[in-house]
């Protein structure tokens, strides 16, 4: 195998890496820890996007349009819980049905509001080349902003009160809440955490996609199955999901086409989750204790 | 002074009555217990003074307000320290991480009672980064006790703490339920099956049977131990 072939391969799984753990690490917050399947996380992606797209065109340098995608993404997740969000906790049904029908109005709304599509914002900093191998650069900080999102999450989590007491609350809400934990509150942070960081990831994603009202679509599977691949430890699962993940993905889709690399991914799920019911991180942990 | 009080107070679930008309007081500085068997309501009691569960009748009064309207948390912050059933210490958080959760309890006001606990409960020392659902069921029990000590609470209460502990630890876990009760003044209320820790560490018994309390008996009266007995087994 040529040396282009493996940088290639290399290049396609650092963006397939960052792609997946960038889907993931908003749902991480919501799914993995609240246990709230939001059907609409998709669309809070495509907000972020829109948000930094809009602020980027008005001017913004490109990494403060990107801030700005996640706090206005984070402002719409603060509203939908306050709203309607809070109602659902422990409704897991109807849950589902209320984020579905979130996730059509935001899409149908963007298409009503800014039209079928917005102007793109260009891939900054230009590629890397090797011979005949030549990728963006900006893959490479899609892949380290990921693991830059997880390591922030992680001091937030373990080194916050409010880390702590989030913990608590989703390990047990009830004693959380007998020892003084305003827990309504930590709901409503949480879900606003997970918002922010849905619209980085969006702000983020937006250079390398068509920012189009439906683009949160082609992010929902991919960000689920990460999720679930994961398994209870937000942190160190994502990033170990997204790494076997990508690994299946990117030669797939290397010798056999972008569609051939994502249904193997989608296999290599099932094959995980048969095997680790818990998920990887959840093997993890099982086997240290 | 009363520093606690269940007046009147009648709770089920749905319209199954689980407690009917049930009053007690618990006075400042005193350990007081409530001894009943399995099922007879004794941990919906000890929800209802948290507030986890709201009563359909009566109030509850701590520290000489009603708090009947008030949520578990406010009532945590404003000074009740509560050890619920089975420890539910959070598994995966350290020992410290979970006596930091503790430190809401009392709210911001207070000294908070960090070393006490440790020097109480060592094992809690020697495992502060040990993950709390690692422990063997005495230790978490001194976890939990230890948690919702830590803020420096001016009652505490404890549902059931002998459950799943091995007798040994049982007599530990009664004598330091004593030693923080004479040496921090802290207010206890406890709800028990086991005879032998109702009888080590409190002053005062209530007794429960059906949702009603039917008897109030001393400790310290050697008589009132064959009343105990006779009214928890069948």
């Amino acid at each position: 195998m040529a040396l282009t072939n493996v940088l290639d391969i290399t290049g396609l799984m650092l963006s397939s890496f960052g792609t997946l753990v960038l889907a993931a690490v908003g749902l991480a917050i919501i799914f993995g820890m609240m246990r709230i399947i939001n059907l609409a996380h998709g669309e809070f992606i495509m907000i972020g996007a829109y948000a930094t797209a809009f602020s980027f065109s008005a001017g913004v340098p490109l990494a403060l349009a990107i801030p700005i995608g996640g706090l206005v993404t984070g402002i719409v997740g603060l509203v939908l819980e306050r709203l309607i969000i809070r109602h659902l906790y422990d409704r897991l049904v109807d849950s589902m049905v209320a984020t579905w029908g979130i996730s059509l109005i935001f899409a149908q709304g963007m298409l009503i509001i800014a039209g079928p599509s917005f102007s793109d914002v260009p891939t900054p900093l230009g590629p890397i080349s090797y011979g005949d191998f030549s990728m963006s650069l900006y893959r490479v900080v899609l892949a380290a902003s990921a693991i830059g999102l997880l390591i922030a999450l992680y001091g937030i989590y373990t080194y916050t009160t409010y880390g702590r007491h989030a913990r608590a609350t989703m390990q047990d809400e009830e004693t959380a809440r007998s020892l003084g934990v305003n827990t309504d509150r930590i709901y409503m942070i949480t879900f606003f955490i997970g918002s922010v960081m849905a619209g980085i990831a969006g702000g983020l994603l937006s250079p390398i996609v068509s920012i189009v009202p439906t683009l949160g679509q082609s992010y929902i599977i991919e960000a689920f199955v990460t999720v679930i691949v994961a398994g209870p430890s937000v942190i160190l699962g994502t990033i170990l999901s997204g790494f076997s993940l990508s690994v299946v993905n990117a030669p797939v889709s290397q010798w056999a086409g972008s569609f051939a690399g994502r249904v193997a991914l989608l296999v290599a799920a099932i094959v995980i989750i048969r095997l680790l019911p818990e998920g990887i991180s959840g093997y993890w942990m099982e086997g240290g204790e | 002074m009363n520093l606690f009080e269940l007046n009147n107070v009648t709770a089920g679930y749905g319209s199954t009555p689980i407690l009917r008309d049930v009053s007690l007081a618990v006075e400042e500085g005193d350990v007081v217990s409530l001894i009943g068997r399995n099922g007879v309501g004794k941990t919906t009691l000890m929800k209802i003074a948290i507030g986890l569960l709201s009563p359909e009748e009566g109030d509850v009064m701590f520290d000489g307000a009603d708090v009947t309207s008030m949520g578990a948390d406010e009532r945590a912050r404003a000074g009740i320290g509560y050890v619920p059933q089975g420890r539910d210490v959070f598994p995966r958080m350290t020992v410290e991480e979970n006596l930091q959760i503790g430190a809401e309890v009392g709210g911001g006001g207070r000294e908070k009672l960090y070393d006490e606990v440790y020097e109480y409960f060592p094992r809690l020392d020697e495992r502060r980064d040990q993950n709390a659902g690692t422990m063997s069921g005495g230790e978490q029990q001194m976890l939990a006790i230890g948690r919702a000590l830590v803020g420096n609470p001016d009652l505490l209460l404890l549902d059931e703490p002998s459950e799943g502990v091995q007798p040994s630890i049982v007599t530990e876990i009664s004598e330091r339920v004593q030693e923080i009760n004479e040496e921090i003044g802290t207010t206890v209320l406890f709800v028990e099956q086991n005879i032998q820790f109702t009888m080590n560490a409190s002053n005062s018994c209530y007794v429960m049977e059906k949702g009603r309390i039917v008897d109030r008996v001393s400790p310290d009266d050697a008589d009132d131990e064959s009343v105990i007995e006779e009214h928890i087994t069948i």
